[in-house]
C-alpha cells in the first residue's frame, strides 16, 4: 500500500464512541474578546464576564488546567483537546458557554447573551473544530422570550449545535406561560433544552429560600439541585410535556441523586392533589423518560458508592443519566473513576448511548490528529 | 393490638379569635393574619375524619381507633410576622391554648404531648417560652417554623439550640400554613404557580436547614442537640447530604469545625418524621431506599391529622416492612422523646 | 510488589521549595519527590479519589476549628508545609504519612526517601556520579 493509500484508510477510520461529556465549558481568554461582537452602548461598558457570590475555598478551577500560554482554563484549545478528549477519553464534549454574569438591565442581557452564541460559533465550533467533537449550545436570553426565540431561530441549523440553554434561577419558573413561546421554537427545531446553575436576566442565583447560607459547601450542595428540581416541577405540571411531547429538558450540574426522591414527592403529591392540574395528560412519573435528561456531575459520594448504584436501580438511571465532567471545575469528574460500580450495558448508556440518541450523535466517529497524539 | 406513637399531629384554629384571649392586652386588637391564610388555597378538602377542631375527636380517631399510645400536638402558627416580638407573643398564645384546650381533653387521658411554639426571630421571648414549659411534662419538644431568615445552623440562633438542651428537648422544624408575607420565596427561582409545586418544594428547605446544621458547626457545638423535621422528605434530605459529603471532602478548609463526615452528624442528630409523599410507592422499592439511604434509624411515623397529608396508622404500617416497622411506628419515637412506651413497660 | 531504588538527583538540584516527577521504569503516573524546608518528602502522583496528578498540587497548610467562648468556630491556619492537596478536588495529604487531614479512609502511598553518598549510588545508574554529591533515593 502506498503512503497516500495508508494515509487515506487512517483518514477513513471509525473509532466507536465511548465517552460523551454533557458539560464543558469553554472560557473566554479576557473579556474584552467579546467586544466586538456587541454592539453599542454595551461595547464600551464592562462586558460583565461571570460572577460568583459562593466559591470553592480550594479555587474553582482545576490546577493543572491553566495553560502555559496564560488566559484561564478552558480558553485554549490545545491544553483542552490534550486534557479531555485525549488523556481522559472523551469522545464528544457538549459545551456549555457560561461566560455571561447577572446583568439587570434586559437589552444588556440580550445582547451579551447574542454576543457569546456569536464569538462561541467563531471559535469553538468554528476553526477550532476541524475534528468535530466540539458540540454546543444555543444560550438563551430566557427573560427577554422573544429575543429567545430569535437566538433559536438564527442558530438551530448550525451543524454543531445540539441543544439550547438557559440559566436555572430565572424570572418566574419556567413553566410559565410566558416562556412557551421558546419552548415551541425549541420543539420546532427539535432541540433539548438545557439548563444549568448560571446566570441571565439579572437574576442571581445566590439567596436561598431560607436565607444566606455562610459557606460553599452548603450552598452548592442545596441549593444547584434545588433550583433544577423547581423548574422541573414546573415544567411537567404547566402541561409543556403534553403540548409538545417530544421536548426534553437536560438538567446539568447538579448531580444526578436529587431526581428520584423530587419525582417520587411529586408524582404522590399529585395523587392527592390532582384536582389542580386536570390538564395533565399523564402522572408526573410518567414524563420523566421521555422529556428528561439528567448529567452526573458531580455524581453524589456517600461513605458507600453502591448506595448510588442501588439508588440507580430504584429510578431507572440508565434511560435519563448521561456522563458530564464539568471540565475544567475544580470538581471535574473522570471519566475512568467517577461513577459507581455499574453493569455494562448500565454504563454503556449512560457514558455515551442516552447522549447520542439525545443528540443525534453519531456512534462511531473518524479519527482524528488526536487520537494519531 | 398494634400500637404506634403519633409524632406529627397538626389541631388548629378555626379562626384567630380564638387565639386572641391568650394574648396580652395590648395586642389584643391588632389585626392577625388568618389562619392557613396563604398564596395557595387548598385545592382539595382537607382530609380528615370528623370534626377536624375537636380534641375529642382526635384522641378518637388517633388514640382509640389509631392505636397511638402518645400523639405529639404541633400547634399552629400564624406564619412569619413582620414583627418577631408579636410572632413570640403569637406562640406564647397558642402555647396556652394547646395546653388548656388539647393536653388536658379527657378522652385523651394525657397521651396528648405538645410542642413548645416559638418565634426564633424573638430570642428572649423564645428562651421565656422554653423555660416556662421546659420542665412540664405535658411538652416533649420546640416547634419552630420551617422558613424563616437564615438557615437554623447560623450562630444567631444557637440560644435557642442551648436552652432546648438544657431541658432535653428535640427542636421541631415545620412548614407554616403561609405566612404574612415577610418570608423569601419558596423555591430558589420565586413563587411557583401551583399549590402542589409549592408543596412539593417547600419540604425541601428542611434538607437545608440540616446541612446548615452541619456545616455551621452546630452539632458540634451542641452535641445533645435533636432536630425533628416535621416536614418529612428524608430521602431528599439523604441525597443531598450525599452531596454535602463529596463538597465537604473537597472543601473541608472552609469548615474545619465539621470535624465528622456529615453524614454521620446526621445519623445521631437528625429525626424525619415519615411522611405520606415519601419515595415510591412499591413497598419493597421503598424499604429499599430506607436502606440504601440508612434512614431506618432516623425515621418516626406521624398522621399529621387532620390535613390533607394525613396518613392513618394502618397504611403506614402497610407501606414498612418487617425490620423497620416497629421503629419507625414506635420505638424510636419512644427514644427521642422520652416517652415509656406502656407496651414495653408491659413486657 | 518488588521495592527497587531509585536514584532521583543530586541534593542540590532539589532545593527547598521544589519537587520533581519521578517516573518509575520510565512510565508515570510516578512518584513526586519534595523538599519542604529541607525535609524531603517522597509520595504517589495519584489521588486515590478520582486519579488525579497529586503531586503537581500546592504543598501548604491547612485549617483547624477554634471555638471562643462565644460566637462561632474560626478557622486557623495550621502545618504549614506539610500538606500536599490535590489540584483536582482539593483532598488534602499529610505529605509524610500520605493519610487524609479529613477522617477518610482513603490514603495515599508515600516512600522512604533518603540522602545518599555519591560513592554508594554509583552503582545504581549508567550515568556518570560525583561521588563528593549526596543524592535522593527513594524506594518505591
Amino acid at each position: 500500500m502506498s503512503t497516500a493509500e495508508s494515509v487515506a484508510q487512517e483518514h477513513r477510520q471509525l473509532l466507536r464512541v465511548g465517552v460523551v461529556d454533557c458539560d464543558v465549558h469553554p472560557t473566554l481568554p479576557d473579556a474584552d474578546v467579546l467586544r466586538p461582537y456587541l454592539p453599542e452602548p454595551w461595547r464600551i461598558r464592562n462586558t460583565y464576564v461571570g460572577k460568583q457570590t459562593y466559591v470553592s475555598a480550594v479555587g474553582g478551577m482545576r490546577k493543572d488546567a491553566y495553560p502555559s500560554t496564560g488566559g484561564p482554563p478552558a480558553s485554549d484549545p490545545g491544553l483542552l483537546e490534550e486534557q479531555l478528549l485525549g488523556r481522559a477519553g472523551v469522545d464528544y464534549a457538549v459545551m456549555i458557554e457560561l461566560i455571561t454574569g447577572p446583568v439587570p438591565h434586559p437589552d444588556h442581557d440580550v445582547a451579551l447573551h447574542s454576543a457569546v452564541n456569536d464569538w462561541f460559533a467563531d471559535s469553538w465550533l468554528g476553526p477550532y473544530n476541524d475534528h468535530g467533537r466540539f458540540k454546543g449550545s444555543i444560550t438563551l436570553p430566557i427573560d427577554s422570550p422573544a429575543a429567545a426565540v430569535a437566538e433559536i431561530e438564527r442558530w438551530a441549523g448550525h451543524p454543531h449545535i445540539v441543544q439550547a440553554l438557559v440559566s436555572s434561577v430565572t424570572h418566574q419558573h419556567l413553566g410559565h406561560p410566558q416562556y412557551r413561546p421558546v419552548w415551541a421554537a425549541a420543539a420546532r427545531h427539535r432541540l433539548p433544552v438545557a439548563t444549568h446553575a448560571g446566570y441571565g436576566g439579572g437574576i442571581d442565583n445566590s439567596l436561598s429560600p431560607i436565607g444566606p447560607y455562610r459557606y460553599q459547601v452548603e450552598f452548592k450542595s442545596i441549593t444547584y439541585p434545588q433550583a433544577h428540581a423547581a423548574q422541573l416541577v414546573s415544567l411537567v405540571c404547566s402541561g409543556i410535556f403534553d403540548e409538545f411531547e417530544d421536548l426534553v429538558f437536560v438538567f446539568v450540574e447538579g448531580g444526578f441523586s436529587w431526581i428520584a426522591p423530587l419525582v417520587w414527592r411529586l408524582d404522590n403529591n399529585w395523587a392527592r392533589l390532582r384536582s389542580e392540574l386536570p390538564h395533565l395528560r399523564r402522572r408526573p412519573l410518567e414524563y420523566l423518560e421521555r422529556n428528561v435528561r439528567v448529567s452526573s456531575q458531580p455524581i453524589e459520594e456517600p461513605g458507600n458508592p453502591k448506595s448510588v448504584t442501588r439508588l440507580f436501580d430504584l429510578i431507572d438511571a440508565d434511560r435519563i443519566l448521561m456522563f458530564s465532567t464539568d471540565y475544567p471545575h475544580y470538581d471535574f469528574d473522570d471519566p475512568t473513576r467517577a461513577l459507581p460500580p455499574l453493569a455494562p450495558d448500565s454504563r454503556e448508556r449512560i457514558m455515551w448511548r442516552n447522549a447520542v440518541e439525545l443528540y443525534g450523535l453519531p456512534e462511531h466517529r473518524p479519527s482524528d490528529r488526536i487520537d494519531r497524539g | 393490638m398494634t400500637t404506634c406513637i403519633d409524632v406529627a399531629v397538626r389541631p388548629y384554629v378555626a379562626t384567630v379569635d380564638e387565639i386572641r384571649p391568650y394574648l396580652p392586652r395590648a395586642w389584643q386588637d391588632v389585626r392577625l393574619p388568618v389562619p392557613w391564610r396563604t398564596r395557595y388555597p387548598l385545592p382539595v378538602e382537607k382530609d380528615a375524619v370528623g370534626d377536624p377542631l375537636s380534641p375529642a375527636t382526635a384522641a378518637r380517631v388517633l388514640l382509640e381507633d389509631g392505636g397511638a399510645e402518645y400523639a405529639v400536638l404541633i400547634p399552629p402558627t400564624m406564619g412569619l410576622q413582620p414583627d418577631p416580638e408579636l410572632g413570640g407573643a403569637v406562640a406564647a398564645a397558642v402555647n396556652e391554648w394547646l395546653a388548656l384546650n388539647w393536653l388536658e381533653e379527657p378522652a385523651a387521658g394525657g397521651r396528648f404531648k405538645g410542642s413548645i411554639r416559638i418565634d426564633p426571630r424573638s430570642m428572649d421571648r423564645s428562651i421565656a417560652e422554653i423555660e416556662r414549659w421546659g420542665n412540664d411534662p405535658r411538652f416533649v419538644q420546640v416547634a419552630i417554623p420551617l422558613r424563616g431568615h437564615l438557615p437554623y445552623g447560623d450562630v444567631r440562633y444557637w440560644p435557642i439550640w442551648e436552652a432546648a438542651g438544657e431541658y432535653g428537648l428535640p427542636v421541631a422544624i415545620d412548614a407554616d400554613p403561609g405566612g404574612a408575607g415577610v418570608e423569601y420565596p419558596p423555591t430558589m427561582t420565586g413563587w411557583p404557580a401551583t399549590f402542589t409545586e409549592y408543596v412539593t418544594m417547600d419540604a425541601w428547605n428542611a434538607a437545608g436547614h440540616v446541612a446548615s446544621l452541619v456545616c455551621q458547626g452546630a452539632f458540634e457545638r451542641f452535641p445533645n442537640l435533636v432536630v425533628v423535621v416535621v416536614t418529612g422528605a428524608f430521602d431528599v434530605a439523604a441525597t443531598l447530604m450525599w452531596r454535602v459529603d463529596k463538597e465537604w471532602a473537597q472543601n473541608r478548609i472552609e469548615v474545619p469545625w465539621v470535624e465528622r463526615r456529615p453524614t454521620d452528624y446526621v445519623a445521631d442528630h437528625v429525626r424525619y418524621v415519615l411522611h405520606v409523599s415519601d419515595g415510591p410507592r412499591d413497598a419493597a422499592a421503598f424499604g429499599e431506599l430506607i436502606d440504601l439511604t440508612a434512614s431506618s434509624g432516623l425515621l418516626m411515623f406521624g398522621s399529621r391529622y387532620p390535613g390533607w397529608e394525613y396518613e392513618p396508622a394502618i397504611e403506614a404500617r402497610e407501606r414498612l416492612g418487617d425490620g423497620i416497622r416497629e421503629p419507625i411506628m414506635r420505638t424510636t419515637a419512644a427514644k427521642t422523646y422520652a416517652l415509656e412506651s406502656r407496651v414495653e413497660a408491659q413486657a | 510488589m518488588t521495592v527497587s531504588r531509585h536514584v532521583v538527583c543530586p541534593l542540590h538540584e532539589l532545593p527547598p521549595g521544589t519537587r520533581k516527577i519521578v517516573l518509575l521504569n520510565g512510565r508515570g503516573p510516578g512518584v513526586g519527590v519534595f523538599n519542604v524546608s529541607g525535609r524531603l518528602y517522597a509520595i504517589k502522583n495519584t489521588c486515590p479519589h478520582q486519579g488525579g496528578p497529586l503531586c503537581l498540587g500546592p504543598v501548604c497548610g491547612t485549617t483547624r476549628a477554634v471555638w471562643p467562648s462565644a460566637g462561632p468556630p474560626q478557622p486557623e491556619w495550621v502545618r504549614d508545609g506539610e500538606i500536599l492537596r490535590c489540584p483536582w478536588h482539593g483532598w488534602e495529604f499529610e505529605l509524610s504519612t500520605g493519610r487524609l487531614v479529613a477522617p477518610l479512609r482513603e490514603r495515599v502511598k508515600t516512600y522512604d526517601v533518603t540522602v545518599e553518598a555519591g560513592a554508594d549510588v554509583k552503582r545504581l545508574v549508567t550515568y556518570d556520579i560525583d561521588i563528593e554529591d549526596g543524592y535522593i533515593v527513594v524506594d518505591a
